[in-house]
């Protein structure tokens, strides 16, 4: 096709939250006292289980769900500004249950907390190939980070993620560091989509070990990025995930991949393969492909293959994928995807990559 | 040549094993004491800014309060309103069985911790969660006994706790690990709950990058309300290191002592080393050795004596320092502030100071008789009886030097009002005495002489006779002498007197029948104040008359932290404020009307005087406050500052109550009250009731411990001297052989030599027993009313008592009569011998 269309790719590439805190974190650059790995050190024991399909409650299934131990607002997306350049952002909050909620107890101090939350903040400068991403860990306490349904709000200090009183849509985002910061409006064009089955999405085997998955694939937006002391305008379009469980992954599972991809014909496509000690898939890999009306086709393992054409290693030696093909045989999909920047690893507290990337085939879109 | 000399030298010494071991002795004492001071105060000192640095982290400035702390509230408001690099801090005390640790409130999830210790183990989850989670120093946990995950029980805001050790403090190096020692760390919700300080921070540590931190710091500051400070971080160390600059100068000053007791053992040797040796110096000078020669080669030995006895001094001396430090610490403790003091830190520079002391002083000590020695002329046979001569001819010389350093001691404390001065009049009254100390043997001898001591005997006389006789070496051995006792004496009576003063004090001071207190009421760090309600209930108590009430509280001033006593006193409680300065009829309306009272030391420290007015940030901001008296005060080393209740109230709003004085009704009954008192009090509620009585008892055992490390140097002091004096008497018999030895051959019996020698030496020993009697009192009204005043503010009367007296006098005489009992043994040489030398 010759018309380059715009379409947004988001491909989280290695680690989340199940096998992130197992990794190696860097202790050079976490700015924290001690390992946040540490915190998944805790039983599952008295957390709340995800059994089976069960229909989402909107607004509500916006807010927090305290009872089980993780939980994210996972907001990617790519957006242009008026002189053409291109950038890649994403925010993304996580809620960790240290111990099963308990009524306080008698004379405690308000920083008693039985939760904990993280932020990650990150722009990819195309132009710049650079990737600028910070994070914030706060407890849930003195109104420092926490999560609501109604009015939406999910926050960590000053990074925030609300909705409008009365509605949670349009939603607006604020985040800034000394680097870079961003507002935006962003609108929805589609209705929150089920992922998995009925919104249960399996990572392995046995009862429970399974999240509940829901995803707006895409987001319309619109605001200011401030980088480099420069004010712009922005406009582009990202993707929100919401998940939440309490379980580990399966035996032998040693990560993850994930990609976000919507596409110029309108369609949304959504994989993850779970990758094995033994660098076989894992059968419990899933994805998803959202139609323009917002029509959902789940896709099992079998139903797509992931190949990776190239890999990237950081100057200290960890290997991630880094070009791949992606083929959907049953949606007529052969898709190639190339990162925009080939660093995009977040070097924070936990390590991952995760990036803006473009994509080519019978399909056009980037991302 | 050179090497036949010093050979000759060296075997001299070797024939007198124990003239030199003494010198050695001496001078290895010396450097000792004077290197484990210092280094112990180093260490001390070290400590402290090292916890300090610990404890502050990176810091470059903290947001704090007046003395209830920040509300926590205003450090999210700040987060929320997108400032940076703030880290809140809750900070207090943690009692382990033996051990007070400092305990520090973190929140381990923000950044800037970095530069703080590091948690190791699987600290941060249970640290979060588990209510009695701490973590602890490597060192601390083992000397407790502890593991992770072992449960313990500490006190804190004064409840007892079941904690739980989560972890290790692990250092980054073994510096640190040496201020980890002393800390624990907890989650910032444990150290609140355990402090009982729900609500509140210490302190907010602001940890900003360097560029851009102006700007941040104005940002900060324009964002807090009036009653919060940004505060540079460090200001309190260099305020600390000030106040403390005093006592660790007394220490040092006393520690010089005996290194100039050692000296004299030095000099002692060195000019018994040259007298015995006059017939070879006579004849090698005939031999063509030059004056030169003669002047180095005792220079030479004496400072092999002297880099001997340093060396060994030095390598004692870290020993002792390793005892001492914590005697230092614990007095730093009870001055200022608490301090955890686990080990020495070695510094090059305070190594080289023991070593260009003590071989300095050897050398100084030696330059007399290596003077001497150089007089001698070629082939003069020299008398002994010229010799003598010529020392009684020194001594009026000496005396007369003496006489004139006395005079300096007597006027430089009134020309100049520094501590130096006060010390180098303390240094002019030593010397000038130990000068006057052969003059001040002869005039003894002369007095025994007029005695009837015909009737005695002839050993008596004899004893009498020759201690003038031999007064080139007698005199020096009891300036060594008296200059020792003298100082034990002097240090002696000065802590007494300031024990009796103190005993004094309390006695005025501590009105009330009965005291009610809150845990930390004393050194400020109030976490559990008593309710307000109680003020009311214990007045009504039967059997009470009166009530009183106090309050201690740190606020800040431009001049760094003040102690405030709040206090609501009755007649009898103002009765017990011992005015020093201020118009005693006027002082207390204007107390009650806004004006403060200040302790004597805090007067002295921040140059205060009545009429000036001190600045205090209350939380309308600064506030100016009227000085209308000074009192005598010896709570803390840095002094206090009295405020009415009523004008704290008025500036602060802060009702919490430290303590309760309760004054019984005439007749009543002291112990039932104590236990009324304690029935009214919720059991929840963590006080101490206590009676006047065993308040002061508390106190004065607040004020031992505070001055034991006086106490050792003083003893050490006295170890220098008992080797002064019993090297001295050794020395003089040893010269004496041949003279003992003539005497046995016209006929003395070997009893009656021993009981010669003896008698001699204990005439030696009484003199300068005697002789140190007014210049310890000298010396003690010295460190009294100048040293103690000019280095800590503090008044105080001396009181001359028997037992420093009588205890210096029965040192010098017992310890010469050991002495001369032991060289009686071995008196004199065969009278064959003897005769032939002759």
């Amino acid at each position: 096709m010759a018309s380059r269309l715009v379409a947004l790719l988001l491909v989280v590439v290695g680690l989340t939250w199940f096998t992130l805190f197992d990794e190696r974190v860097d202790e050079g650059s976490t700015p924290t006292m001690w390992a946040v790995g540490d915190l998944l050190g805790g039983s599952e024991d008295g957390f709340a289980r995800v059994n089976g399909p069960a229909p989402f409650t909107f607004p509500r299934d916006h807010g927090p769900h305290p009872g089980y131990r993780h939980e994210w607002w996972y907001l990617t997306g790519n957006l242009d500004g008026a002189d053409g350049r291109r950038f890649g952002f994403q925010l993304t909050f996580f809620r960790f249950g240290l111990v099963p909620p308990a009524p306080s107890a008698e004379g405690a101090s308000a920083w008693r907390s039985d939760a904990l939350y993280m932020a990650h903040f990150g722009i990819t400068d195309v132009s710049g190939q650079r990737l600028i991403a910070s994070e914030r860990f706060a407890r849930p306490v003195l109104g420092l980070a926490g999560a609501q349904a109604e009015p939406f709000a999910v926050w960590v200090e000053g990074w925030r993620l609300a909705g409008t009183p009365g509605s949670t849509f349009p939603l607006q985002l604020e985040a800034a560091t000394d680097a870079a910061a961003l507002t935006l409006t962003l609108q929805s064009d589609k209705p929150e989509v089920a992922q998995g089955d009925g919104g249960t999405s399996r990572k392995g085997p046995g009862s429970g070990n399974a999240t509940r998955y829901f995803a707006l694939t895409r987001l319309e937006a619109q605001g200011q990025l401030r980088l480099d002391g420069r004010d712009m305008p922005v406009h582009g379009s990202a993707w929100l995930d919401r998940e939440w469980g309490s379980s580990a992954l399966g035996p032998g599972v040693r990560g993850w991949d994930w990609f976000g991809l919507q596409l110029d014909d309108g369609r949304d496509l959504m994989l993850y393969r779970l990758r094995r000690d033994d660098g076989r898939v894992d059968p419990f890999s899933a994805g998803s492909v959202v139609a323009t009306d917002g029509s959902v086709t789940a896709l099992a393992a079998g139903d797509f293959s992931i190949e990776v054409l190239d890999r990237w290693r950081t100057s200290d030696g960890i290997d991630y994928p880094s070009r791949w093909r992606l083929r959907v045989p049953g949606h007529g999909l052969d898709l190639k995807v190339a990162p925009l920047v080939a660093d995009q690893e977040l070097r924070l507290a936990v390590r991952y990559w995760e990036g803006a990337v473009d994509v080519s085939g019978g399909v056009r879109g980037r991302g | 040549m050179s090497a036949l000399l010093h050979r000759s030298g060296r075997r001299h010494l070797a024939r007198h094993p124990w003239l030199l071991a003494l010198a050695l002795l001496g001078i290895t004492l010396g450097v000792a004491v004077v290197t484990a001071i210092d280094l112990a105060s180093e260490s001390a000192r070290r400590a402290f800014t090292l916890g300090a640095e610990t404890l502050t982290g990176r810091a470059s400035h903290h947001v704090v309060a007046g003395p209830g702390g920040i509300d926590e509230r205003l450090y999210a408001t700040l987060r929320l309103a997108g400032h940076r690099g703030l880290v809140p801090v809750v900070e207090g005390y943690l009692q382990l069985p033996g051990q007070t640790l400092q305990l520090l409130g973190i929140d381990p999830l923000v950044e800037g911790p970095v530069g703080r210790p590091g948690g190791s183990g699987a600290g941060l989850l249970p640290l979060l969660t588990d209510p009695g989670a701490l973590l602890l120093g490597r060192t601390t946990a083992e000397q407790h006994g502890l593991t992770p995950g072992e449960g313990f029980s500490g006190i804190a805001g004064g409840r007892v706790h079941s904690l739980r050790l989560a972890g290790w403090l692990e250092a980054a190096d073994p510096v640190q690990a040496r201020a980890l020692d002393g800390l624990a760390v907890a989650d910032i919700a444990t150290a609140q709950e355990l402090l009982g300080r729900q609500g509140r921070l210490s302190r907010i540590d602001v940890i900003l990058p360097t560029t851009g931190r102006a700007a941040g710091l104005v940002r900060l500051a324009a964002a807090l309300p009036a009653d919060v400070r940004l505060e540079s971080a460090g200001s309190d160390a260099v305020f600390m290191t000030e106040v403390t600059a005093a006592f660790t100068l007394n220490l040092t000053a006393l520690s010089l002592l005996a290194l100039l007791v050692g000296a004299f053992l030095v000099y002692n040797t060195m000019t018994f080393a040259v007298l015995q040796r006059l017939p070879q110096l006579a004849i090698l000078r005939t031999l063509g050795v030059t004056r030169r020669e003669i002047f180095r080669l005792v220079s030479v030995e004496a400072l092999l004596i002297g880099a001997v006895g340093t060396v060994a001094g030095l390598l004692l001396g870290l020993v002792l320092g390793h005892g001492l430090v914590g005697l230092v610490a614990r007095t730093f403790d009870d001055l200022y502030f608490t301090l955890t003091v686990s080990g020495l830190f070695l510094t090059p520079w305070s190594l080289a100071k023991g070593l260009l002391l003590g071989i300095g002083a050897t050398w100084l000590a030696a330059l007399a008789p290596a003077l001497a020695a150089a007089r001698v002329a070629p082939g003069a046979l020299q008398r002994r009886s010229v010799l003598e001569a010529m020392a009684r001819r020194l001594a009026w010389i000496a005396a007369l030097l003496g006489l004139a350093l006395l005079l300096v001691a007597a006027v430089l404390p009134a020309l100049t009002d520094s501590l130096a001065a006060g010390f180098a009049a303390l240094f002019a009254l030593l010397l000038g005495a130990a000068l006057l100390a052969p003059i001040a043997v002869r005039g003894l001898a002369w007095a025994l002489h007029g005695l009837p001591l015909g009737r005695a005997g002839v050993v008596p006389r004899l004893a009498v006779s020759s201690l003038v006789a031999t007064l080139s070496r007698t005199g020096v051995a009891t300036a060594a002498l008296t200059v020792a006792v003298a100082a034990a004496i002097g240090i002696g009576l000065m802590i007494d007197s300031f024990r009796l003063t103190v005993d004094r004090w309390l006695g005025q001071r501590l009105q009330a029948d009965v005291y009610v207190s809150a845990p930390g009421a004393l050194d400020g760090t109030l976490s559990n104040p008593l309710p307000e309600a109680l003020l009311g209930r214990l007045a009504a108590l039967a059997g009470v008359h009166a009530t009183s009430s106090y309050r201690g509280a740190t606020v800040a001033s431009p001049s760094g932290p003040v102690n405030l006593a709040v206090v609501d006193l009755t007649r009898a409680g103002r009765a017990g404020h011992v005015l020093i300065d201020g118009d005693s009829l006027a002082v207390w309306t204007a107390f009650e009307t806004g004006a403060v009272l200040l302790s004597e030391p805090f007067a002295h420290l921040r140059r205060l005087v009545v009429g000036d007015r001190l600045r205090l940030e209350t939380p309308a901001g600064t506030r100016m406050f009227p000085v209308a008296g000074i009192y005598a005060d010896f709570v803390g080393g840095s002094g206090r500052v009295l405020m009415a209740r009523a004008t704290w109230l008025h500036h602060w709003q802060d009702p919490a109550i430290s303590s309760i004085g309760l004054y019984a009704v005439p007749g009543a009954d002291v112990d039932a009250l104590v236990t009324a008192a304690r029935m009214a009090v919720d059991a929840n509620v963590p006080v101490t009731v206590r009676s006047n009585r065993a308040l002061r008892e508390a106190s004065l055992e607040v004020f031992d411990r505070t001055f034991r490390i006086t106490d050792v140097l003083r003893l050490l002091a006295l170890g220098v001297a008992f080797a002064g004096i019993f090297g001295a008497c050794l020395m003089l018999q040893e010269e004496r052989a041949r003279e003992l030895g003539m005497l046995r051959a016209l006929g003395l019996l070997p009893g009656q030599l021993r009981a010669l020698v003896a008698l001699q030496t204990l005439l030696l020993g009484l003199a300068a027993g005697l002789l140190a009697l007014p210049l310890g009192v000298a010396l003690a009204e010295l460190l009294t009313t100048v040293i103690n005043r000019r280095a800590f503010g503090w008044t105080l009367a001396l009181d001359v008592t028997a037992g420093p007296l009588l205890g210096g006098l029965l040192l010098a005489v017992g310890a010469a009569l050991f002495a001369g009992l032991l060289a009686g043994r071995r008196a004199g040489m065969p009278p064959a011998a003897a005769l032939r030398g002759e």
